[in-house]
Order: C-alpha cells, then structure tokens, then sequence
C-alpha cells in the first residue's frame, strides 16, 4: 500500500515536472515569435512609402525643427538595429509613442477603446460557442437528417458571406425596418452598452458560428465512425454513455479549432466596427491606416499578435491537460 | 467496399447558374451596361422601382444594377488572379519544400507561422493601406498571404505521397527527383490542389471587397459591389437595393463558390478511399 | 434455459445489391463455429448483423433466435440494442482502434456494468485477472499498452456484461503469430470457464481448423459448405472450399507448384445466375452455371450440383525436394555488421546483421512485426541509411539493375495517375531496356497486353501486385526483394502470386530476399532462411534443417504458434 502510493506521488510530480517543461518550451518559443514580428512591426514605419519622419508629422505643418524634433525623438538618424532596440525598449515599458491623428499618446488611445472590442469579441465568442457547438454535436448525431442538411446548407453560406454584408444587412432588417435595435454608435455604458452591441456580436458571430458548426460536426463525425463507437454498442452501452465517450473524443480538436476562431475574430471586429460605427480598436486601426497614424497602427497590431499568441498558448496547454497522448510525448 | 449509389449532379447545376451569369457580367460588362458609370446628379437618390431603375439609384444618379453588372469584373477577376497566383506559388514551394525537406522547408514553414500569427484581414488592410497601391498591388499582398496556407496544403499532401510504396518504387527505380516531383507526385495532388483553389477564390472575394468596403483597393470611381455597400451606408433610408443588390451578390456568387469546391473535394475524397 | 443462439434465413443487402444472401447458423453454449471466407465473402457483414451495426445504407432480413426471444431483423438496429453485452458481444480485430484513446483501460471495461459496480476496485481486479492482466492496466491508457495487450483490454470489456455468445471478427489477425497464440488460447479457457458460445471469424483456415468445432464456409456472400471440424477441409465437397483448402500452403513441406484457384473473388451482387463459383470452378457445367444449388446434408451440408466425393481421386500433389543451399563461392551481396538506431532512445532496430545472398538464390526472412526484418531491406535497397556495418556488392552495375523491391500494399504499389504501360515503360527505361518489352513483361506476369491502357484502379488487388513485379523486373535486377509480398491477398490470390514468382526465378535467374512473417508462405519460396528477432539475427541455415531442428528458442516459440499446421 505504501509502495503503491509513493509510486504514485512519483509519477504525479514527474508529470507536473514535465507540464511545467511544456510550458516553458511553448512560452519561450512565443515569446520568440512576438520578437520577430515586433522587427517587423517596428520596420513598417520604414518600408511605409516617403520620409519616417514626414509619415510622423502627419498632417502639421512641416518645419525643420519639428522634423528634427522628430528625428531626436524617435531616434531617426541612429543604426537601425538601435532605433528598434529604443522603441522595442519604449514598447516594453508600454509606451508606443504618441498618436499623429490624435494629440495624445497612443496608450490613452487604445485605453479608452479597448474595452469595446473586449466586450465585442466575448459577446459573439459566447454567442458562437453556445449556439455552434451543440448544433454542430446535433446535426453530427442525425447525418443527413434535415437538421443535418439545413444547417450544413446555412454554414457554407455563412462561412463565405462576408461580415460587413450580413451586418449591413442585419441593420437595416431589424435596426431600420423593425426599429429594434439601435443602428450606430457604442451606447452610454452599462446595459445600453450591451444592447448597442447585439446586432453587431450577431453580425460577427454569423460567419464563426458557420465555421465552429462545421469544425463540430466533422469532427463528431469522424469519431462516430471509429470503431471504439461499434464495439461500445456491441457489448451494451447506453446511449448517453456512448455520446460521453465520443464528445470527449472529439473536443480535443474543437477546443484546438476554437482558439483558431479566435484568431479570425479580430480580423471581423475590424469590419463589424466600421460598419457600425463602434468605437474600438478594429476602427481605429482602419481610420490609422488610412490616416498613416503609424504609432497607432504598430500598437494595434503589436497588441493583437499578443493576444493570438497567448491564446494560442491557452490552446496548447489545455490540450496538453485533456490528450492524455499528447501528455505522454511531452514527457519523452 | 463501395456503399454509395451514384447522386444526380445537383451541387454543379445549383452553382453553375448563377456562376455562369456572374461570368457574363465579367465578360461582357462593356456591353451590356456602357453607360454604368455616368453620373446623373439632377436625379441623386431614388428607391428601387424609379423610373427604369430597378434598384434604384445612387447619390450620384447612377443605376445600382448596372453599377453591380460593371462590378463584377472587379470583384471576381482579382479573386481568381490570387487564388491562381498563390497556388502556383504553393505547388511549386510546397513541392519543394515537402519532397526535399531541408531548409527550405524550416524556411518556408516559418514564413507561414509568422503570418498565420495575425488575422489576414489585419495584414492586407496594414499592408495596402501602408503602401496606398491600387487594385493589382492589393491583389498581390494577398497572393502573398495566402500562399503560405496554399504551401502548407500542398507540402502536407506532397509529404503523404511521398511515403506511399509508389515513390518508393520511383526512388529505387533510380529516377530522378524533379520527375517524381512533378511526374508522379504532382498529378496525385492537383485534384486537391483545384477544390482548394476555388475555396480560395470565395474566401478572396470577400476580402478584396471587404478592403474596398474600407476605401482600399479600387480606384473612387470604378465600380464595384464592396465600394457599393460601403457607399450604400448612407443611402440606407432612401434607397435599400443600393445595400441588398451588392450584398446579396457578393453572397450568392461566394457561397456557389464554396459549394462547388467542398463539392469537389468531397468527391475527391470519396475517389481515392481505397476499395 | 440456455439453448445457443440461432441465425435463421439471413439476407443482408447493401446500395448495390445482395452482400449476404439466405445465411443459417446454429452456436451451441460452449462451441465454437468458425465462419471462414475470404474478403468480400460477406463473413463481416454477418457479423455485423447480427449486432446491429450494419453501415448506413445497408439493411438486413431474417431472424435471430437467443434462448426464449426471437429478433426479427428487419426491425432494424434497435430491436438489436437490449441483446447487445448481456446475450450477445462482438470483438473487433483492430486494438488499436475498437479503444477510446482518452479514457482510462479500467474505465472503459466496467462501462458496461451496473452504476453500482463500475467504480468497485475488487471487480475491475477480478475482470483484469480473467484476462490475465496485472491490476496497474486498469489506470493506464491504450497507447501505453501493446497491441496483445490491448486485445485482452478490449476482451474484458466485451465480456463485462457476461454475454452467452462472443463473435470475434478477425480477433487475432493484427497480433503477431506468438501472440496470436496466447490470445486464441486465453479464448478458449475463458469459453470453457464461462460455457459460453463463441462464433470465430477468420480468414485464416489453420486457426479454425485447429480451434473450431464446426465450420462454416462461405463464398461471395454465400454460405457453400459447413459441417464437423477439420472434417471440413479434409473432406471438402465443395470445389471452392478444396481449393481454399489446397492453395493454402503447408508448412511440412514444398510443393513444386500450388494449387492456386484461378481468378478472383467475385463481388457478390455481381453474380446474377447460377453457382457462384461457377466462373472459377473446372468442374462447373451448363447447370452449374444458370441454376443456383441450394444447401442440403444433414451433419455436413454442401451447396454444389457435383460435390467431390470421398471416393474421388485428389489432385495428385506434387513434394519438391528443397534445394540445397549453394555454397558461398558466388557471393552476389554481403552484408556485414550492419546497425540503425531511429532515434537515440529508441532500441536498436538492426543490430550486428551479417547476411550473404549468392547469385540465383531464394533466401527468407522471417520475423515478427519490429523485428527489423522490413528495416534491413530498406537499407538493402538503400531507401534507409545505416549506422555502421557495410553492405558490398559483387557487381558494379547502377543500382536500378542491381536490386528492385515489391512492397505488401498492392493498392498503394502503384501511381493511380499513370496507366499501367506508362509504369512499366518507364520502369524498362530505367535499366535501358527497350519500351517495346512491355507487352512480354505483362506477359511475363500473366497479365493481359489490353492492360497497358488501364489505370491501377480498375485492377484487382492480385493484378496490383503482378503489375508491381514485372516493375520490379523491368530492369533485370540480379536482386528481387519482397517485404511481405502477399499478405494484402486473400489466400486463393496469394497462391498465384507464390506460383508466379517461383516460375520468374527460375525463368529469369535472379535472385531473391523474401521478407515474411509467414513460415509456410516462405518455405513454398526459399532454400535459406535468416529468423530475426529484436533487430538481431537469431538463427539460419537451410530451410528445411531449420524447420526440422531449430536451434534458438525464439524460433522454436515462433514454430508453435503456428496454428493448424
């Protein structure tokens, strides 16, 4: 008794001792990635068309000394490596210089909007989940059932319709038509907020949602069709002892997928957000680009790698903790 | 063994209409609507139904059907040149890649991990704007990003020939490499290579008009349906078809596309199960 | 009372037509019926049926009758589900696949349980012993175990709710031959101890020959003959079950030539009238080819219009004297000290080989699955490097006309893009020989010249691998290496494909290394044979002194568990 227990202390702080080697691994090679696009990032205010210091002045008036204002502040006439080191340097501590649009530093800038595009993406992230997955599950369960085939029909339409059509379309239906939900604008906060923010989570969450159904369902299928689903009927299963066995199959590779979705859901919130006029970060980054804020454009860009890569993580280490294989090639 | 019974055709008949509609507006554009563009400022803005306007007019007066007739080469032409593009670029790199190995292939897959770390969308609309190109330059940054999934795809089906005992046999029959490449290996992965393809096509559309609908891309004055929707947001409560004509065509000609593509590569699953 | 199970007049049919047609079966408590066949016989679907697990599109008629309750089985699946574990359980072939990989091995046994016992230690330990595992399999996960292992995992838990009948499809075909052994014998003491019946389907006639109390055949979705044990075969009436039983090859000794059963098996649905062996049978007449014949015989029953009689001559079998190995003067390759290692903590997967091949000679090896058997070809043939040792060859020609290799899996063996004379022409190019040779090299391979048009798709899995042959042979090799040339082939293919190489060796002069698990497949081939185990070389010599006397006890293992032999 007392061996078997020891024995079992062992291989629980071995396995701890290995989590704990996979996340080092994964986090060293993200921090890796973020380095390397950050250079790029950080190149994009050179490889943007005419002078860096001109693109930075904008659209004030261009006087020698505030270009050589300018120029000392960015570090404009140092080695490049250096100039990046500086702003890399600036970057870390949260500083990404100051807006050319807006007279303020970019920070403050991306403070007063970040929580829109939050409150955004976690509504029609939530949306997507709660309403794909299970009809995914469903239709998986009943192929070629009219469930099966409706929905199937309704996510290749839905992965391909591009956002800003269905939100068009959304708004006009039920915002101008029907009058029910508000057309533009972010709302004064609280639960106007959230309200203002339904028919945009829905728009966003329309093409996801046809995407995660569509990851579901092959992805049920596919263990459907192995042959543990046959030998668990032959001697006997419930039904519900069955589903349990395929679903914790096959959310392995939803729950991978899944941090995938969360990837394209900031690509959408650039659309949703102009189209509907919110002010967060999607719509800043398109009135930057179109301004050539440049500070405003590599911070949002920065910001959104983070994100994906830590999300990415996210994805890597709950895998680690639900795949009992992939738990044991970590550990060799 | 061979369960299925052989189905009628319908996915081709579904898309290959309103596709090959799509095709003659592209073709014959100049044509059927020479006078898309011509601006009528005394009429501006009338609703769907206005004197021989079937969806009416924009602000500027001009027809919303024969500005979407016009805007279809536009939407469709550079899709295609990218989906082309990039998967030529995908066969070729990711032949290579996947049969040689190597550093070619560390190169080639880190290329692709670095821009599958940011949404494409994200790239295309940095990149273009940075750069202020019109509509071929953007049709480019998007080859450029999309070639690395078409790599991928083609690396990946390339590598599971490779260790099939066919290519084995080529090895030991002692060909050489470039004609197991593209005598052997190659003919075994267009078919995916083609459904891939055309997904690329639909999921191009949509973002090419999703950057003209952010005043990317298209020129002010060409026509084209993303340039539409974005110009019918402020038409909304005095002309709905200046919204509903480029949304649903810009819709109706994606999802044919993807239809036709999960089609093909369905079949083409189907085909090569081993008996 | 407990009165076995029956399966009366069933009819199983798929999208493109009949898949089994009109099929009785009887298990009695304690007995165990083979079901044997070859692919596409309709064995599996039987199976299947009578679980309720027929794929989508595939429906079944008849009745199954357990004890007191009768099913009717065009009720469809459901009418199925309260019999499934508790009357009637089936055990796949596949372990490594008829497993959930994420749920633990204890866990997955008692599933099946009542609520109450499923988390009771005392009964997982009780279900692991009767399978003969230790306690510590119930906490682990199915990749941490061996393929054996994993069978005896799923065995449990097909057992877990006590069923009157067990069917096994296929359940030791993916084990190694020791193996394989182990678990037919774990089998039949579970059936003993449990009085329970079991219904054994198998392609292998020496596992049913040596485990079965009665045994059924069936061809083409038809049951052709049944009766008492090895009787079956040792008295076949039917021409298909004779010929089954002759082109199955023995181990005892070498026969000049098998007798092989022309063509191939039909697709049962392809067969509009008469027997369905007709085409293949050369005793088959005009009443054999337009009317069906119907099951009849009481103990034993034979469905054919002229059944072999007892007092019927057999074919005349011819024994071949096994050739002496030649002696070592004419060295075509030697092989010295040969080792690879895949990774560094991987054990050694060739270790110290030395292996000589002479011109014109057959030479076997024989192993089980990581054995290092397939390894040692592959740096034969230089498709893998090694790590030390050296391989010399006595010629100084280019590699393509020194050693060309056929590989197990027909269907992949082949590009499906080129037609079959775009293959071997450009096979003949590269030991420069003319592409005019092509039409002689199908020849050569028993194969009709209109196939140069054809694409591997169309072609049966046998013609798959006469096609890879004459691939192989196309540069004229002084080498021809087989790794597992005809275990993809049903046995009455299998014998062709022997008889065909044994006639291009002599034909052609060349030698050959034939790689195999099978000893009484390998002993129709070679004169010398090298046993490996464990990446090592363990024993060889002539074949038949190894046979009659092995040496090393691995060898001696791997000859017992040869079934029905």
């Amino acid at each position: 008794m007392d061996t078997a227990h020891s024995h079992r202390r062992l291989t629980q702080l071995l396995s701890r001792g290995a989590l704990t080697r996979f996340i080092i691994v994964r986090l060293a090679a993200t921090g890796l990635l973020l380095l390397v696009l950050s250079f790029v990032v950080f190149a994009l205010l050179h490889l943007t068309p005419g002078d860096p210091a001109r693109n930075l002045v904008g659209v004030r008036n261009v006087t020698p000394e505030l270009l050589q204002s300018i120029r000392d502040k960015y570090h404009l006439n140092d080695p490049f490596m250096n100039q990046y080191l500086h702003w890399l340097g600036n970057v870390l501590h949260g500083d990404f210089g100051e807006s050319i649009r807006n007279n303020t530093t970019v920070t403050t800038l991306l403070a007063d909007r970040v929580m829109l595009t939050l409150q955004l993406s976690s509504l029609s992230f939530a949306l997507t989940v709660i309403v794909a997955v299970p009809l995914g599950i469903a239709a998986a369960w009943r192929t070629g059932s009219a469930l099966d085939r409706s929905m199937s029909a309704a996510s290749i339409v839905g992965v391909g319709a591009p956002t800003y059509a269905v939100g068009l379309l959304l708004l006009y239906v039920f915002g101008l038509w029907f009058n029910i939900f508000p057309v533009y604008g972010s709302g004064d906060g609280g639960f106007d907020r959230w309200w203002h923010l339904v028919l945009p989570a829905i728009t966003l969450a329309s093409g996801l949602a046809a995407m995660v159904f569509k990851l579901t369902r092959t992805a049920v299928v596919a263990e459907l069709n192995q042959d543990y689903v046959a030998f668990a009927q032959s001697r006997g299963l419930t039904r519900r002892q069955i589903r349990s066995l395929v679903l914790r199959n096959a959310m392995i590779p939803v729950a991978t997928s899944l941090g995938l979705v969360f990837a394209f859901l900031f690509g959408g919130t650039i659309l949703v957000e102009v189209t509907f006029a919110l002010q967060g970060i999607g719509s800043l980054l398109a009135g930057s680009v179109t301004f050539k804020d440049l500070p405003v454009v590599q911070a949002i860009t920065l910001l959104t790698a983070t994100v994906i890569a830590l999300t990415a993580l996210a994805v890597d280490i709950l895998y680690y903790a639900v795949d009992p294989r992939v738990r044991k090639r970590g550990m060799q | 063994m061979k369960l299925r019974t052989n189905r009628k055709p319908v996915v081709p008949i579904v898309t290959g209409i309103p596709l090959a509609i799509i095709a003659i507006f592209v073709i014959a554009s100049r044509w059927i609507v020479p006078n898309a563009t011509r601006q009528d400022i005394m009429t501006g803005v009338t609703s769907p139904g206005t004197a021989g306007h079937l969806f009416g007019t924009d602000q500027l007066g001009r027809d919303i059907g024969q500005l979407a007739i016009a805007g279809a080469s536009s939407a469709v032409v550079g899709p295609i040149v990218i989906a082309l593009g990039s998967m030529m670029i995908g066969i070729l790199l990711g032949t290579f890649a996947g049969y040689m190995g190597g550093w070619l292939d560390l190169l080639l897959s880190k290329y692709a991990d670095l821009l599958l770390a940011l949404p494409t969308t994200l790239v295309a609309l940095v990149v273009t704007g940075l750069v202020d190109g019109g509509y071929w330059v953007t049709v480019l940054v998007l080859i450029m990003l999309f070639s690395p999934t078409d790599i991928r795809m083609v690396r990946g089906s390339v590598i599971a020939q490779t260790s099939r005992p066919y290519i084995e046999s080529a090895k030991v029959l002692g060909l050489g490499r470039l004609r197991i490449m593209f005598r052997h290996i190659l003919p075994n992965v267009l078919p995916v290579a083609f459904s891939t393809m055309l997904l690329n096509v639909a999921f191009a559309l949509v973002s090419m008009s999703a950057l003209s609908f952010l005043g990317l891309g298209v020129g002010p004055g060409v026509p084209d349906w993303g340039r539409q929707l974005s110009d019918s947001r402020n038409l909304l409560d005095r002309n709905w078809g200046s919204l509903v004509l480029p949304a649903m065509l810009i819709i109706i000609t994606a999802a044919a596309i993807n239809l036709l593509g999960d089609w093909l590569q369905e079949r083409y699953e189907e085909s090569s199960v081993p008996r | 009372m407990n009165r076995g199970l029956s399966l009366n007049n069933l009819v199983v049919t798929g999208p493109a037509g009949l898949i089994v047609t009109r099929m009785d079966l009887h298990v009695e408590p304690g007995q165990t019926v083979a079901l044997v066949g070859e692919s596409g016989s309709g064995k599996s679907m039987t199976a299947k049926a009578m679980t309720g697990l027929l794929p989508r599109g595939v429906t079944a008629t008849g009745s199954l009758q357990l004890d007191d309750i009768t099913v009717d089985l065009a009720l469809g699946p459901q009418a199925l589900a309260g019999l499934r574990g508790q009357y009637i359980s089936l055990l796949l072939q596949n372990p490594f696949t008829s497993l959930s990989p994420v749920h633990r091995c204890g866990e997955q046994i008692t599933a099946a349980l009542p609520p109450d016992l499923r988390r009771s230690k005392e009964e997982i330990r009780r279900r692991l012993d009767e399978v003969d595992l230790p306690e510590r399999v119930a906490r682990q996960y199915p990749f941490e175990l061996s393929g054996g292992m994993r069978q005896r995992v799923a065995l449990a838990a097909s057992l877990a709710s006590n069923p009157q009948i067990l069917i096994g499809d296929e359940p030791t075909t993916a084990l190694d031959v020791t193996t394989q052994r182990e678990m037919l014998d774990l089998l039949e003491r579970i059936q003993r101890e449990r009085d329970m019946a079991l219904l054994l389907i198998t392609h292998d006639l020496g596992v049913a020959r040596e485990r079965a109390d009665k045994i059924l055949v069936m061809y083409a979705g038809r049951l052709v003959e049944s009766g008492e044990g090895a009787d079956v075969f040792a008295h076949a009436q039917h021409p298909y079950t004779a010929g089954l039983r002759d082109s199955d090859p023995p181990l005892e000794h070498r026969l000049v030539e098998l007798p092989a059963i022309a063509g191939s098996v039909p697709r049962p649905w392809e067969v509009a009238v008469g027997c369905v062996f007709a085409p293949r049978c050369d005793r088959a007449d005009d009443r054999c080819r337009n009317e069906a014949p119907e099951l009849v015989g009481t103990t034993s029953q034979v469905a054919c219009w002229k059944p072999i009689a007892l007092t019927d001559a057999s074919h005349p079998i011819q024994i071949a004297t096994d050739v002496q190995a030649q002696n070592t003067d004419n060295d075509l390759v030697v092989i010295r000290g040969l080792s690879k290692r895949f990774s560094s903590s991987a054990p050694l997967a060739l270790d110290n080989v030395d292996i000589s091949i002479h011109s014109g000679e057959a030479v076997g090896i024989v192993g089980e699955s990581g054995s290092g058997k397939t390894t040692l070809a592959r740096c034969l043939i230089g498709l893998e490097s090694f790590d030390s040792g050296d391989i010399s060859w006595s010629i100084n020609t280019p590699m393509a006309q020194r050693a060309q290799i056929v590989f197990q899996d027909p269907t992949s063996a082949l590009n499906p893009a080129m037609t079959i004379g775009a293959t071997l022409a450009e096979a003949l190019r590269a030991g420069q020989r003319s592409k005019a040779e092509v039409v002689a090299l199908l020849q050569l391979v028993g194969l009709p010249s209109e196939y140069i048009n054809r694409r591997p798709n169309g072609l049966s899995g046998g013609e798959q691998q006469r096609v890879a042959i004459a691939r192989a042979i196309a540069p004229r090799p002084k080498l021809l290496i087989c790794d597992e040339p005809v275990s993809s082939l049903d046995v009455s293919v299998q014998a062709q494909i022997l008889n065909l190489m044994n006639s291009l060796l002599k034909d052609l002069g060349i030698a050959l290394l034939f790689i195999t698990h099978d000893l009484a497949v390998v002993r129709q081939v070679v004169s010398r044979v090298y046993v490996m185990s464990n990446g090592r070389v363990v024993e060889s010599g002539n074949m038949e002194n190894v046979l009659q006397s092995p040496q090393h006890e691995y060898t001696r293992q791997l000859f017992s568990s040869v079934a029905g032999k």
